[in-house]
């Protein structure tokens, strides 16, 4: 069974029409790339899914559960994690600090009021420092990371809680070559607990990384499949050819 | 903002929502317009209402002073309604709240004027609001203009009458009666505006007369709410006496602050009254002062007076650093002028007011002094108690008003 | 040092820690949430009216001190979930309707008052000997308290969960949505707290004067001063913004004329933020 279902959705902006009907299936521990020309809807839908824009119809489900309406800290919640396109982790606080309210998402308030949560965390983010690299810098303001660490602290944040669908809008942006290949290996280390949706523009990167990709076009479903299926696809090659 | 109220009860709920919001003015103004066509023109018959102008604060900063006049000068009104009114006829009050705030004042002011055609007002609390409107009600109004606020002195405007006291009147016989009591040297302060500058000015002139010598003379700002760097400088001037003008709030952490601190001389003010005391808690206990009136004072008729006042407003605060006996004297001293001079006439009115005299008034016999456009009081010199009320050392008897308007 | 020096010092530390204690609240309120919050004044003067209710009802100014955090607390809350809310987005909007606020609970104590000021005792009256100095003792109880209620809100907001919560929220409301946090509760929860700072402050310095109206819009301007001087976006810069206005604001007077010495402090508090207009601590530069 899917873990996330999204089907029919449709978004119209004013006149404009962002999605007609495309839809997205992600299977338990993949990683699941999300492509399309400028203008297909796959921010969009990515939007959608990520609850940042209520969709005008079709549904989202993620593991059985209808979210289509759920505010994003229900979604959260729900086992969701987001990472934006641009970098967003809390400029003024910590890297272990950022760490520690990743992890802290699901305490309850008495729990935080005792202040016992950071004991039984600090272990928890120790790993996660360790496992991204993070550690030399764990007391610095998170805003002042170098761009391609801002990134990483962010995808351990979305995976600090140890969600079941990761949503990577971006990961790659404004990457060099040796950061975009541990990004990678970084993606590929968190798919082995959940489920992960990339929206990229590298195709590159998608191609080598992604278990199935999905394409979008004018806000409907071209094609999803393997990366070998998707590469022979004519139609995909038409919608890519087409844009040039 | 109350500025199209004229009718009584409605400026009555209006002053407990609180005046000064755009919105609730604009409403305000809406239906207040209606009644602007029930005024009658000046004279009329001879049953003919007259039409005073009261001006206070009700809302704002001097909340509480306009609290008090509004109360006095509807219980005075009352009063002489009962009795017969003025040349026969009902007086019609009507009250307009200046919001502690200049601009409010001459807008108010010029609605009693213009569309009101009041007679006379009274009514000022601070001189900045006096100053506001004295020239739109008592110049180009031609109305005559009645000022009950004790303050610094030097209003002689053409139509305006001042019934509060002026420095000379409380700080004569205080200054006096630190002298007699061996006081020498004298420390004085107070707030950076006229009026305690014109109080000191007085005071020092009066202590150097008598062969004292003061010792330090210090400002604060007139925003000051606490006074430390007073209450040391007081303490180490080491004065026998102290004489302050210091005003809410700052007053009451500089009379606590220098009790406490060790101060041994006499304090003496202008601005205690059984209204303030309280506020000093236990350290108001000695503090000395001059008024035109005190709750204890022996005098039969003010009793009387008061206990009526008390029985028909018992929430309403009373007291003379509220300018409560003020607004009273000056109604009655305007009804004896204008029944004098016969009319509302405002020459007639104005000539009658210059020798205007009345024994029957709280806190004893006052009069016009010919020329001056101030009033000769009946002071009270008193020591204030622990509890807030007032020991009377002295009755004063009648104290001119000194170097007002050029009197020969 | 002589008795002289030592009240000196005293008058010093007295008058810093009752603007430290007003500013406070503010900290939270407009420092950290950057909501120009014109009813501040109000919040304090409402602390002080729980201290005067207390008095006047159960006999006790001590009770009030303990209950007004909690009961202004209370009210903030409300406040921030029926109006402040509204003006997130919309300084203009919040400026004008935190004014209005203000406006109307004056009205409404003075509508209540029939004195030009009600007096509240403090809890502990008289004066205590230092170094041959008789200093007031509810002056010296004020001190020690500002002292505590700055470390206990310094490590609440740095050192407890909810803290870290807070300043995310603060941080960026975007994400702290995205990552679970109510920010809702957040923001209703951040008010509450400058409001109970306020409330504090109001019921311990009402003793010092008395009830009346303005007791918090009187120290409007100073409070705002030392927000603007000490720099938006944290807690401490408006607390050292108190403090470099209160230092000399009390201590200047000791040699100059005190008006002249208000003068010379605002002047230099606007020369001071036209030289540096993020304030003593910005991060941004």
């Amino acid at each position: 069974m899917a873990i996330l279902e999204a089907s029919e959705i449709v978004k119209r902006f004013g006149p404009v029409t962002a999605l007609s009907g495309a839809g997205l299936q992600v299977e338990p521990t993949t990683i699941h790339g999300l492509i399309g020309p400028n203008g297909s809807g796959k921010s969009t839908l990515l939007h959608v899914i990520a609850g940042r824009t209520l969709p005008d119809g079709g549904r989202v489900v993620l593991d059985g559960a209808d979210i289509t309406r759920a505010k994003p800290a229900q979604r959260a919640r729900a086992g969701m994690s987001i990472k934006f396109q641009l970098a967003r982790v809390y400029h003024e606080q910590t890297v272990a600090d950022n760490l520690l309210l990743a992890l802290q998402v699901r305490d309850g308030i008495p729990s935080l009021v005792l202040s016992r949560t950071r004991r039984r965390h600090q272990e928890r983010v120790r790993r996660l420092l360790d496992d991204f690299g993070l550690t030399h810098v764990r007391d610095h303001p998170a805003g002042e990371l170098a761009h391609g660490e801002q990134q990483w602290l962010e995808i351990a944040m979305a995976m600090a809680t140890e969600p079941k669908l990761l949503l990577l809008d971006e990961p790659t942006g404004g990457m060099n070559r040796h950061e975009r290949e541990r990004t990678g290996e970084l993606i590929r280390a968190a798919a082995t607990t959940c489920a992960v949706v990339i929206v990229e523009h590298d195709l590159d990167f998608i191609r080598d990384l992604c278990d199935r990709i999905t394409v979008l076009h004018q806000g409907t479903l071209v094609a999803s499949g393997t990366p070998v299926e998707i590469e022979r696809d004519e139609r995909v090659a038409e919608v890519y050819l087409t844009r040039v | 903002m109350a500025s199209n109220m004229t009718r009584r009860e409605a400026l009555q709920r209006f002053a407990v929502g609180g005046a000064g919001l755009a919105l609730g003015g604009t409403l305000l103004t809406a239906c207040g317009s209606s009644d602007g066509s029930s005024s009658g023109g000046r004279g009329g018959g001879s049953d003919e209402p007259i039409r005073v102008g009261a001006i206070t604060d009700l809302t704002g900063a001097y909340g509480i002073v306009g609290k008090a006049n509004k109360a006095i000068a509807e219980f005075t009104v009352d009063e002489i309604n009962a009795n017969g009114g003025v040349l026969g006829r009902p007086i019609e009050l009507i009250v307009v709240d200046g919001a502690s705030d200049p601009a409010t004042w001459g807008k108010v002011a010029r609605q009693l004027v213009t569309r009101d055609k009041v007679e006379m007002v009274i009514g000022d609390v601070s001189s900045a609001e006096r100053e506001a409107v004295k020239s739109i009600i008592a110049g180009r109004g031609r109305t005559l203009y009645i000022c009950p606020a004790s303050y610094e002195g030097g209003e002689c405007y053409e139509n305006t009458w001042t019934v509060g006291a002026v420095p000379n009147q409380q700080v004569n016989p205080t200054v006096d009666y630190l002298l007699e009591q061996g006081a020498r040297s004298f420390y004085l302060c107070g707030n950076d505006y006229s009026y305690p500058r014109n109080v000191l000015k007085a005071a020092r002139a009066r202590i150097e007369e008598g062969g004292g010598e003061v010792v330090g003379e210090d400002y604060i700002p007139v925003s000051a709410t606490d006074a430390p760097e007073l209450v040391r400088k007081t303490i180490s001037s080491n004065a026998d006496a102290v004489f302050e003008v210091i005003v809410l709030p700052a007053s009451v952490p500089y009379i606590k602050g220098v009790v406490d601190g060790g101060y041994e001389g006499l304090i003496a003010g202008t601005l205690f009254d059984e209204t303030i005391n309280p506020l000093f808690g236990r350290q108001a206990q000695g503090l000395i002062g001059a008024q035109d009136y005190f709750a204890t004072i022996d005098d039969p008729f003010t009793k009387q007076e008061v206990a009526a006042f008390r029985k028909k407003y018992p929430k309403a605060p009373f007291g003379s650093a509220l300018n409560s006996p003020a607004w009273y004297r000056g109604l009655y001293l305007w009804k004896v002028a204008v029944e004098n001079a016969g009319s509302t006439d405002l020459d007639a009115v104005n000539e009658a007011m210059n020798s205007a005299s009345y024994d029957r008034l709280i806190g004893g016999p006052s009069r016009f002094v010919p020329g001056t456009k101030h009033v000769e009081l009946t002071m009270y010199l008193g020591e204030m108690q622990a509890d807030g009320s007032v020991k009377v050392l002295k009755d004063l008897g009648p104290q001119e008003p000194e170097g007002q308007c050029n009197a020969s | 040092m002589s008795p002289e020096t030592i009240r000196t010092i005293f008058d010093v530390a007295s008058l810093t820690s009752i603007l430290v204690l007003l500013v406070l609240g503010m900290a939270v309120i407009v420092g950290m949430m950057q909501v120009f919050n014109l009813c501040q004044g109000e919040l304090v003067l409402l602390g002080a009216v729980v201290a005067y209710v207390a008095h006047e009802w159960l006999g006790s100014v001590l009770l009030g001190i303990l209950v007004a955090p909690f009961a202004v607390a209370a009210f903030g809350a409300v406040l921030e979930r029926t109006v402040i809310r509204r003006f997130y987005a919309n300084a203009a909007g919040a400026l004008l309707a935190t004014f209005a606020v203000g406006f109307l609970i004056r009205a409404i104590v003075l509508a209540r008052m029939s004195s030009q000021g009600e007096p509240v005792p403090a809890p502990i009256d008289g004066t205590v000997g230092i170094g041959g100095a008789d200093v007031s003792a509810w002056r010296l109880v004020i001190i020690v308290v500002v002292v505590l209620a700055v470390a206990a809100t310094y490590l609440s907001l740095t050192r407890t969960a909810i803290g870290l919560r807070v300043r995310a929220t603060l941080d960026d409301v975007e994400l702290a949505a995205a990552s679970g946090i109510s920010t809702r509760r957040m923001f209703t929860g951040t008010y509450a707290f400058g409001a109970a700072l306020a409330g504090l402050a109001g019921a311990m310095i009402v003793p010092l004067q008395a009830l009346y109206p303005s007791l918090g819009f009187d120290n409007l301007v100073p409070m705002f001063l030392s927000v603007m001087v000490g720099g938006l976006g944290t807690l401490h810069g408006p607390l050292l913004g108190a403090v470099a206005l209160g230092v000399p604001t009390a201590l200047l007077p000791t040699w100059i004329d005190s008006v002249l010495s208000q003068v010379l402090v605002i002047f230099a508090a606007i020369v001071f933020m036209r030289l540096r207009p993020g304030g003593l601590v910005n991060r941004d530069i």
